[in-house]
């Protein structure tokens, strides 16, 4: 269950990782669009634009409907969901880490306070019983 | 093209009590990594090769598998690891670290650290984001000037 819902993480934030697939995700946003209307602001060819639309229906971020010859194109962004879901974790993960560190660095701090206090205590006791 | 779709990034931000060096120092060797970069339940095993392009490995030892924590692999004496490893892209000491980060939860994102003086103590920056693959392909060849600049990232302080 875990690993199928890491997989599928996976996906979609592979699939944002490409600057062009976000592009083409905010086009379907605004409305559907055949492969071709997809493709038309993209400096690509059909061909990279089809593998980029691949990408994103693996991730569930679009659906695909052939209307006789066309491909329709449309977004289903509910896993975004999840993928800012997990970037929560992500902070939450970088918190506990970032308030364990600065316990570190002040527990750090008071050990060497403490050897410093010692050793000038025992500096101190060798003056006096001079 | 600036896209509305965001490039996901998470943004944390702590005020630590020690000085700049001290806190870089907790951050890239590994004796020292090792003592606060841990599970809350276990330990972990950290090994770098520090300089730029140079890698680190940071095992984290959990002793059960934590629900929070996605695709730990089980070991054989019952513990639970999960292996965190990337390459380092930017080493500015002591005030901007840049290395990339693959765990069992996400790959191909990256995580900078910045570190400010303040009050006597440090103001630390983290961010975690993906990294484009396009970009991650000119990583090999080329710096990343000009890159972070042209992405249209999501920005989300989490930390308050």
């Amino acid at each position: 269950m875990v690993d199928k819902d890491a997989l599928q993480l996976d996906r979609v934030f592979h699939a944002l990782s490409d600057a062009t697939r976000r592009a083409i995700l905010e086009q379907l946003a605004h409305g559907e669009q055949s492969v071709t209307e997809v493709a038309e602001p993209h400096d690509q060819t059909l061909a990279g634009i089809s593998k980029h639309l691949k990408v994103l229906e693996a991730a569930s971020l679009i659906e695909k409907t052939r209307l006789g010859r066309v491909i329709q194109c449309r977004a289903t962004l509910e896993p975004l969901g999840s993928a800012y879901a997990a970037l929560e974790e992500l902070g939450a993960f970088w918190r506990k880490k970032l308030e364990a560190l600065d316990l570190f660095l002040k527990e750090e701090k008071e050990h060497i306070n403490d050897k410093q206090s010692t050793t000038s205590k025992s500096r101190r006791k060798k003056i006096r019983s001079r | 093209m600036t896209s509305k779709v965001q490039h996901p990034k998470v943004v944390v931000k702590k005020f630590v009590h020690a000085d700049c060096e001290r806190v870089f120092d907790a951050w890239t060797k590994p004796e020292l990594m090792q003592q606060w970069m841990i599970p809350g339940d276990g330990t972990a095993k950290t090994s770098n090769d520090f300089r730029v392009g140079g890698s680190y490995s940071h095992e984290m030892i959990k002793q059960q598998a934590a629900s929070d924590c996605v695709g730990g692999t089980a070991c054989a004496d019952g513990t639970f690891s999960y292996m965190h490893e990337g390459i380092y892209e930017e080493i500015n000491r002591p005030h901007r670290l840049v290395f990339t980060w693959n765990s069992p939860a996400v790959q191909n994102t990256r995580v900078t650290v910045e570190l400010k003086a303040q009050d006597g103590g440090t103001a630390v920056t983290v961010t975690h984001e993906l990294i484009d693959s396009d970009e991650q392909r000119q990583s090999h060849t080329s710096g990343w000037e000009g890159c972070l600049e042209n992405l249209a990232l999501f920005s989300k302080a989490a930390g308050k």
